[in-house]
């Protein structure tokens, strides 16, 4: 492999906070683009290869929070520089020996289009197969998180799931999570950003003040 | 998913989405609700209907073109 090759093959990754690269691709649910899920929020994660156990596991684990997703208006969408007729015969072959069928769209990413616009190749993991990366991308196409794990690791799908639920919850009452937070655990007040409003914190009753900086409450 | 299959006839999806437009303008989500199909997929049908000029987008959503009409008729003929 050339340095030259490489090189072409790595983009810079897009970052938190700035908007999704848009892509026209073809999947196993026909031609989508990025902007096609704008409304919703998207989980974009890519695999190395079809037909690969680690990767097997990982796509019969999406598909069981796929429902608690939806429930939650995230969609999911996989990428890999597979062909479209590899993608299909991978599923019906998942669906055939695990008896589990995957309802979310695969892109056909054999140009690595997709790939390259989110930085998932990593040429010193491989050259040519996608690391495995999450996207988290919300309704209006910003990307919120990313996770990456290398071609050995699988993903913990509960992560994922715990990751959604936060960003969801700090959304809806502009609020942070804690470590190892959970929905239902008690989340973050935000800091004070004044003397005035630090010292009217440790005044105030009906939220858990551990210090001015450090308050939490129930929601 | 495309809207028109290889044959040249409109897909099954297009054909459901043609005749909810016929008889009212309707935007995407209500189409996507009415269907009982994932928001993106309607979006992305609609946005190939839309470029095929089966229908036009209005802002209380989208209806129906002559030549949406049109293909609907050859394909019930």
């Amino acid at each position: 492999m050339s340095e030259q090759f490489v090189a072409s093959n790595v983009n810079p990754m897009p970052r938190i906070g700035e908007k999704a690269p848009n892509f026209e691709a073809v999947t196993t649910h026909g031609t989508l683009r990025l902007s096609d899920y704008a409304g919703s929020w998207l989980i974009l994660f890519s695999h190395p290869a079809d037909f690969t156990p680690v990767c097997t596991t990982e796509f019969i684990a999406f598909q069981e929070i796929y429902p608690e997703l939806k429930k939650l208006g995230v969609e999911l969408l996989g990428v890999s520089v597979d062909s479209l007729y590899s993608h299909i015969a991978w599923t019906r072959n998942i669906e055939e020996k695990m008896g589990v069928r995957i309802e979310f769209p695969i892109v056909a990413d054999l140009d690595m289009n997709v790939a390259k616009k989110f930085g998932m190749i990593m040429p010193e993991e491989h050259s040519t197969e996608a690391v495995r990366a999450v996207f988290i991308i919300d309704d209006k196409q910003i990307i919120r998180a990313i996770i990456y794990y290398p071609l050995s690791a699988g993903r913990n799908m509960s992560e994922v799931l715990r990751l959604i639920q936060a960003l969801k919850t700090s959304d809806a009452h502009r609020v942070a999570t804690p470590a190892n937070w959970h929905p239902g655990d008690a989340v973050i007040v935000p800091t004070p950003t004044t003397v005035e409003e630090a010292e009217a914190r440790m005044m105030e009753q009906d939220i858990e003040v551990i210090d001015w900086y450090l308050s939490k409450k129930k929601i | 998913m495309a809207c028109v299959t290889e044959s040249g006839k409109i897909s099954e999806q297009t054909k459901k989405l043609l005749l909810l437009l016929r008889d009212t303008i309707s935007p995407a989500d209500v189409l996507a609700e009415t269907l009982d199909a994932p928001f993106f997929k309607i979006r992305a049908s609609l946005r190939q209907m839309k470029e095929a000029g089966f229908i036009h987008e209005t802002e209380q959503g989208y209806t129906i073109t002559n030549k949406g009409l049109e293909v609907l008729h050859l394909q019930d003929a």
